[in-house]
C-alpha cells in the first residue's frame, strides 16, 4: 500500500516537475553545458591529427569530454536542487502537507531530473560519435557502451547530488567538491582509493575490456579496471543505497523555512 | 465538544532562539484567532499544527492525529502558508489543480474543484493567467484556494488576511465565516487583534511562545481592561508635572526615569486622561515635548499581561 502511494505520488510530482524543468534557466545552462563536448569533439575531429582513427578519437572524448566532464557536472547542476530547490522556493509546504509519502516528492523530482539528463547526455554522446565519424565509423558498440555509461553516471551522480542536496545548505559547492576534487585526488593516489570513485566503474562500463586498445597495457588495463558488468552491479548498488538514503532523509527531515 | 487541536507543553526552538517556549492549549472547533505580535510563536505553532516541523518537547494533536508526515490528516487539512511562493511558471489553477491532484483527485475533479476555489476567492477572472503576474492579494488568495479546494474539516491560515485591499479583506472574511457555516473549523493568526475580533467571539493570545490567555473576546478586552494603560511623557519640568497629575483621579500612578525628563502615567481610564492632559500640563506649566501611549499597539497589551 505505501509503495503504491510512494509511487502515484512520485508520478504526480514527476509530472508537476518536469514542466519546471524543462523550462527553467538552469536547463538552459544545462543545454549549453551539453552542447560544449559536442563542439570541441567537433573542432578536434576537423582540426586534429590525421593519424587518429575514429574509434581511437571517440573513445578518448568520450572518457574525457563526455564521462569527465558532462556527466558530472550536468548531474550536479540538475540533481543538487533536487529536493533543495522546493525548500530554497518555500513551495515545499504544498506537496508535504498533502497525503502523499515525503519521499515521493524526491523520487518523483529526481525521476523528472534524470529524464532530462539523459537527454542531455544522450544527446551528447550521439553528437560526439557523429564528430569522431569525420574521421572513420565509429562502431555501434562503442557508441552504445559510451551511452550506457553516460546513463549509469548521471544515474548515479544525480541521485548522490540530490542526497548531498537535501542534506547540506551548500550542496552545490560540496557535490561539485566531491565530483571533480574528491574523485581526482582518489584516482590519482597510488593503491585502491580510485575503486572508492565512480569514474572507475564508469570508465570500466565504457571500455568493457578493450583497454588496451586505446594505448593502456592489457596487463595495467585489469589491474585497473573492472569487468562491465561487475561496475554495473556495483553501480546499481550504489544508486540504490542513495534513493534509500534521499527518500528517507525526505522523510524525516524537518525543512525550516522562512516566512 | 472535543478539541481539534490539543498542545501539552509544546516547545520548539530554532538553534538557541525560542519559537514555542511551553505551550498548552487545547483548540475547540469553529473559528478560533490565534492573535499575538510579531515573533510571538504562532507561526511556529501553525507549522507544528500541520507537521511541517517536529516538537523538540511536549506533544501536539490534531483531530487526533501526530501532525508530521501524517497523511490520514492531511485528508482532513488544509493549509494556506505566510509565506508568498507558488509555483511561478503555473497559472493559479494550474497551481491548485496540481495540489488537488496531489490531495488525491482524479484530474477532471481536481481541475473542477481548483476552478470553484478560485471562484470562492474572487479570482474567477484571473485563474487562468499565470500567478508570477498576481498582485500580492491575488497569490495569497490563490494560497488560500488551494487551502480549502478539497473541503477540508480544518483549514489552517497562517496571517491569511496580510496584504489584502479591503474588498478581499472582506471577501477572505465572509468566505471564512462561510466555511463555518458550513461546520469547518479555522484557526487563523493575525497580529491585529481587531482582524480576528471581527470574524470571531474564540481566541488564543499567544506571547513570547507562550498561551498568555484563551477564550472569548470580550473576556480578553475585560483583562486587558483591568490592567492600565501606559503614557510615556517627556517634559522639561517632570517633578512638577508628576505632582499635578496625582491630584487627577483617573491616574492611578506616576513614575520618573532615570534620565530626568521621562515620566511614565499608568491609568485606567486612558480617555479621559487624554481629554484632560491639555489642560493638566497648562496648569503644571512642565513643557511637554513628546506624548506616546503605550496602547497604541497589541504588543503593548500583551507587555501588561506579562508583568
Amino acid at each position: 500500500m505505501y509503495l503504491l502511494e510512494l509511487l502515484r505520488g512520485a508520478w504526480l510530482i514527476y509530472r508537476m516537475h518536469l514542466g519546471t524543468v524543462v523550462g527553467s534557466r538552469r536547463t538552459i545552462a544545462a543545454l549549453v553545458l551539453a552542447a560544449v563536448p559536442v563542439v570541441i569533439a567537433a573542432l578536434a575531429a576537423h582540426f586534429g591529427p590525421d593519424e587518429i582513427e575514429g574509434e581511437t578519437f571517440f573513445v578518448n572524448i568520450g572518457l574525457v569530454l563526455a564521462l569527465g566532464f558532462s556527466v558530472p557536472l550536468l548531474s550536479v547542476s540538475l540533481g543538487v536542487g533536487v529536493v533543495a530547490s522546493e525548500a530554497e522556493g518555500r513551495t515545499i509546504t504544498y506537496p508535504f502537507t498533502r497525503p502523499i509519502p515525503r519521499a515521493s516528492l524526491f523520487l518523483g523530482r529526481w525521476l523528472a531530473s534524470l529524464t532530462l539528463l539523459a537527454f542531455l547526455v544522450g544527446s551528447c554522446v550521439l553528437g560526439m560519435a557523429m564528430a569522431a565519424n569525420v574521421r572513420s565509423t565509429v562502431p555501434e558498440e562503442y557508441v552504445f557502451q559510451c551511452l550506457v555509461a553516460c546513463l549509469m553516471g548521471v544515474t548515479v551522480y544525480s541521485l548522490g547530488s540530490a542526497v548531498i542536496g537535501t542534506l547540506f545548505k551548500r550542496g552545490l559547492v560540496i557535490a561539485l567538491g566531491y565530483a571533480f576534487a574528491i574523485e581526482v585526488l582518489l584516482s590519482i593516489l597510488p593503491g585502491s582509493g580510485r575503486k572508492l570513485t565512480l569514474q572507475h566503474y564508469l570508465r570500466s562500463i565504457f571500455l568493457d575490456g578493450r583497454e588496451g586498445r586505446f594505448g593502456i597495457d592489457e596487463n595495467i588495463a585489469t589491474t585497473l579496471l573492472i569487468p562491465a558488468d561487475d561496475a554495473m552491479v556495483r553501480l546499481w548498488v550504489t544508486a540504490g543505497v542513495l534513493l534509500v538514503l534521499g527518500a528517507y532523509t525526505v522523510t524525516r527531515k524537518q525543512f525550516v523555512l522562512s516566512s | 465538544m472535543s478539541a481539534i487541536v490539543e498542545a501539552e507543553a509544546l516547545g520548539r526552538w530554532y538553534g538557541e532562539v525560542v519559537g514555542l517556549g511551553d505551550l498548552t492549549v487545547s483548540i475547540e472547533p469553529g473559528i478560533t484567532g490565534l492573535v499575538g505580535p510579531n515573533g510571538a510563536g504562532k507561526s511556529t505553532f501553525m507549522k507544528l499544527m500541520v507537521g511541517e516541523l517536529r516538537p523538540h518537547r511536549g506533544s501536539i494533536t490534531v483531530l487526533g492525529h501526530r501532525p508530521f508526515g501524517s497523511r490520514p490528516l492531511y485528508r482532513r487539512l488544509g493549509f494556506c502558508p505566510q509565506q508568498d511562493a507558488l509555483y511561478e511558471h503555473q497559472s493559479g489553477r494550474a497551481f491548485v489543480r496540481d495540489i488537488m491532484r496531489l490531495a488525491g483527485f482524479p484530474r477532471k475533479e481536481a481541475d473542477r474543484r481548483a476552478v470553484a476555489a478560485m471562484e470562492r476567492v474572487g479570482l474567477a477572472e484571473a485563474m487562468d493567467r499565470k500567478v508570477s503576474d498576481y498582485s500580492k492579494g491575488m497569490r495569497q488568495r490563490t494560497r488560500l484556494a488551494q487551502a480549502v479546494a478539497h473541503d477540508p474539516e480544518i483549514i489552517v491560515a497562517d496571517e491569511p488576511l496580510t496584504g489584502l485591499d479591503p474588498i478581499a479583506r472582506r471577501q477572505t472574511l465572509e468566505l471564512f465565516r462561510a466555511l463555518a457555516n458550513d461546520g469547518k473549523s479555522v484557526i487563523l493568526s493575525s497580529h491585529v487583534l481587531h482582524e480576528v475580533e471581527s470574524l470571531t467571539d474564540t481566541m488564543v493570545l499567544i506571547h513570547r511562545g507562550r498561551l498568555l490567555a484563551q477564550g472569548n473576546v470580550r473576556d480578553v478586552r475585560r483583562l486587558i481592561n483591568k490592567h492600565p494603560s501606559r503614557v510615556h511623557l517627556k517634559a522639561r519640568d517632570p517633578r512638577g508635572l508628576a505632582s499635578r497629575l496625582l491630584d487627577e483621579p483617573y491616574v492611578n500612578a506616576v513614575s520618573l526615569s532615570g534620565d530626568g525628563e521621562g515620566l511614565l502615567v499608568e491609568t485606567l481610564d486612558v480617555g479621559t486622561f487624554h481629554q484632560r492632559f491639555a489642560a493638566v500640563a497648562g496648569e503644571a506649566d512642565a513643557g511637554v515635548r513628546s506624548l506616546v501611549s503605550d496602547d497604541a499597539s497589541l504588543e503593548a497589551v500583551f507587555d501588561y499581561l506579562v508583568g
